[in-house]
């Protein structure tokens, strides 16, 4: 019972350890965005304003201001992104993982690694090949281009993701499948897919998470206001000698509840979809 | 389950759909200006004689930040009246660099004309990204910052927002205190801060950028400028006694109990804000203050902070230093002459004066500085911008080095170690002098 009862409270420490992390970041965010500018940088041992004032806020949600059209433009520019990065990169990591799967070829184990060390690649040893590729090819300031290279990104982590979900199905069902007689067009469309839903879910929310929060790539690819995602945008509230805190801190607020909502809503299928094939394969 | 495979369905629906949106927009700016077809010829052209004619039709890329951005109505005159496109690219100060840097190492531009902060001078000089330009003896003797872009004889950017050093204080609290009069050295604002301080009018009178960051290597910079009267020797290396005066300065300040000690972990912007909110009484900071000081939606304290000129050690410094923002054109790009062309609008007296209209920008300019202060459009303290603005001098005996940033680096980790107890002045000036001079002989092998 003692023991039970130490590992219980060692538990719920983490737990709040964990939460205070994670989640102390985004109130403490919260709490500078609807503190008044004049006590942000007072010299107070107060944790919480003295009153709340909501005008960042307003001003972001005001259709007039320049703000909300810089942070909304950002938003939606970070969804086209994300979109686009979907669009492209979960059929592509399903193929590809699923040939990977079911193909016994030469050079198939030699792929797999190669795809696997590109995941360790740091984006700032690609970024100046790709920057050359694109302006020479007229490609910059387009969210389509931009999209192509987060899927590279990406590809390789959803499709090693899909081959453990793909290991993870029984190997009896392929063959009973072949043993009425589908070939493999059939045992993919009818078998496969329909089998397949959940990761394909995770993978589309780990494309979006993982969209969402790229800085560096559109960075450097993308230029004007009207493809600049809603990262970029963050820093046009800090100006020549001032940073407007309050500002950046109710923007950062509102670019988050995206991400989270999904993240919250599919968080079963997230959590399965990586965990799916860890005991097995 | 039903539920969860309708939301599903909805979710890749949605994307599908925004995807599909995404891939339909075209592109909406030509920002590429190595994807431009035309080109230019690469023929001189001076400040005066500029053939208008080559560069019309073209469009050059402007990469400026918010600050700095002219208004459509305003880019809408240059195009008019030069026949040339921009493509206005407000891009954050840190993201240009980033920006220039990343295109220029795979040989292209990132915009034809961008911002040069005077830090990035020697960086982007050393690695050929800047094209020198022509500048009218006018020009150069209006303005004196330009001698920060200034390297072998070319000068490869036009300063457009003025930025030096001056000092302020809080005239109340001065009052309060019963001291009368501003100080003029060093000696006379410590008696006077600690008389304030004891006082009890304010915990912290003299509030100095100390965090290990940036704004404590320009601290030094001036710090040594001014009550030395330099801080590099002629070859570039570090000048001792001019260091180890600075530091001490900074020991005694703080073993006096005088700098709100919460400023060796924050950032230079919360140091210079301090005056603003009335919790201090004398700041060096930047110019740009002399508006901000005034602005009832910036300060607490409006029409009790006075600007002046910066103390020394025997009497007022004579001298500030520069901390300017420029215009360069990119060696990589394709429309130099349009480019060019830019520059010289957007740096010419008529630019600046309707961009200080705009967006209240302090110009470069002398001539033009004298021309608002007269009409009274500088504000309160005109005068004493003005004058400090004739008072500038670099502290780069041959301009910014190629490796300023790994000796800010050194500068601002050494002064953060000072102040936090660390190192003693004398223990900080061995440690910054060799380290820096040690970066400058590395470079000159």
């Amino acid at each position: 019972m003692g023991k039970f009862k130490t590992k219980r409270v060692i538990y719920v420490l983490a737990v709040i350890v964990f939460v205070f992390f994670t989640l102390g970041p985004i109130v403490w965010a919260f709490i500078i965005s609807v503190t008044p500018e004049s006590e942000q940088l007072a010299s107070t041992t107060n944790l919480l304003p003295s009153y709340l004032y909501f005008g960042n806020y307003q001003e972001l949600f005001d259709q007039t201001s320049s703000a909300h059209k810089t942070v909304f433009q950002g938003i939606l520019n970070s969804l086209k992104a994300a979109g686009l990065t979907i669009l492209i990169g979960v059929p592509l990591s399903f193929i590809t993982a699923y040939a990977f799967y079911r193909f016994r070829f030469t050079g198939r184990r030699f792929l797999i690694s190669s795809l696997m060390v590109t995941m360790i690649i740091p984006v700032f040893a690609t970024i100046v090949p790709i920057y050359a590729i694109f302006a020479n090819n007229g490609l910059l300031d387009d969210l389509k281009w931009v999209a192509v290279i987060y899927v590279t990104a990406f590809l390789p982590l959803n499709t090693w993701i899909m081959i453990n979900y793909f290991q993870s199905l029984p190997k009896e069902l392929f063959e009973a499948a072949q043993v009425e007689g589908a070939n493999e067009g059939r045992i993919f469309i009818d078998i496969v897919l329909p089998l397949a839903w959940p990761i394909i879910l995770t993978s589309t929310l780990l494309m979006f998470l993982s969209s969402w929060s790229q800085y560096q790539i559109p960075l450097i690819l993308t230029s004007s206001q009207n493809t600049k995602v809603v990262t970029l945008v963050l820093a046009d509230f800090m100006g020549r000698d001032s940073i407007n805190y309050g500002m950046i801190a109710a923007s950062g607020i509102i670019t988050i509840l995206p991400p989270s909502i999904i993240a919250i809503i599919f968080r079963k299928y997230l959590i399965s979809g990586l965990s799916q094939g860890s005991t097995k394969g | 389950m039903k539920l969860m495979k309708r939301m599903l369905a909805l979710f890749l629906g949605l994307f599908l759909l925004i995807g599909l949106a995404a891939c339909g927009q075209p592109s909406t700016t030509e920002s590429d200006s190595s994807s431009e077809d035309e080109t230019t010829e690469e023929t001189s052209d001076t400040e005066e004689e500029t053939d208008e004619a080559s560069s019309e039709g073209e469009t050059v890329s402007f990469m400026i930040p918010d600050w700095g951005a002219p208004s459509d109505e305003l880019l809408a005159e240059f195009e008019e009246s030069s026949g040339i496109t921009v493509d206005l690219q407000p891009t954050s100060w840190d993201d240009i660099h980033n920006k220039v840097t990343t295109a220029a190492a795979g040989g292209n531009a990132a915009a034809d004309v961008f911002e040069v902060d005077w830090a990035w001078m020697g960086e982007f000089t050393d690695a050929g990204w800047l094209e020198p330009l022509d500048i009218s003896q006018e020009t150069i003797d209006d303005m004196p910052t330009l001698e920060t872009f200034e390297k072998d004889g070319d000068y490869y950017a036009v300063p457009y927002a003025n930025d030096f050093r001056i000092a302020f204080y809080n005239e109340a609290m001065f009052d309060e205190a019963g001291i009368e009069g501003f100080p003029q050295t060093w000696d006379q604002l410590i008696a006077d801060s600690e008389a304030i301080k004891e006082a009890g009018v304010v915990d912290y009178p003299v509030s100095i950028p100390s965090g290990a960051e940036e704004n404590s290597t320009t601290t030094f910079l001036w710090l040594t400028m001014t009550r030395s009267g330099q801080t590099f020797n002629e070859d570039g290396t570090l000048d001792e006694d001019a260091t180890a005066d600075a530091l001490a300065l900074y020991e005694e300040l703080y073993a006096k109990d005088l700098v709100d000690p919460a400023l060796t972990n924050a950032s230079g912007m919360d140091a210079y804000f301090k005056i603003t909110l009335g919790e201090a009484s004398a700041m060096i900071g930047p110019s740009s203050f002399v508006n901000r000081i005034e602005s009832e939606e910036d300060s607490q304290v409006v029409g009790e902070v006075q600007p002046g000129q910066l103390p020394g050690i025997d009497a007022l410094a004579e001298n500030t230093v520069p901390f300017t923002e420029a215009v360069g054109v990119s060696a990589q790009s394709e429309n130099k002459e349009a480019a060019s062309e830019l520059v010289k609008w957007y740096t010419s007296s008529e630019t600046q004066e309707k961009l200080h209209e705009e967006l209240s920008q302090n110009p470069p300019r002398i001539s033009l500085l004298e021309k608002l202060n007269e009409e009274g459009k500088m504000g309160e303290h005109g005068e004493v911008f003005l004058d400090m603005s004739q008072r500038v001098e670099s502290p780069f005996p041959n301009g910014v080095p190629s490796y300023y940033t790994q000796m800010s680096t050194v500068i601002f980790n050494t002064v953060n170690e000072l102040v936090t107890g660390n190192l003693t002045a004398e223990e900080a000036t061995d440690q910054m002098v060799t380290e820096v001079n040690a970066i400058v002989e590395a470079e000159a092998e």
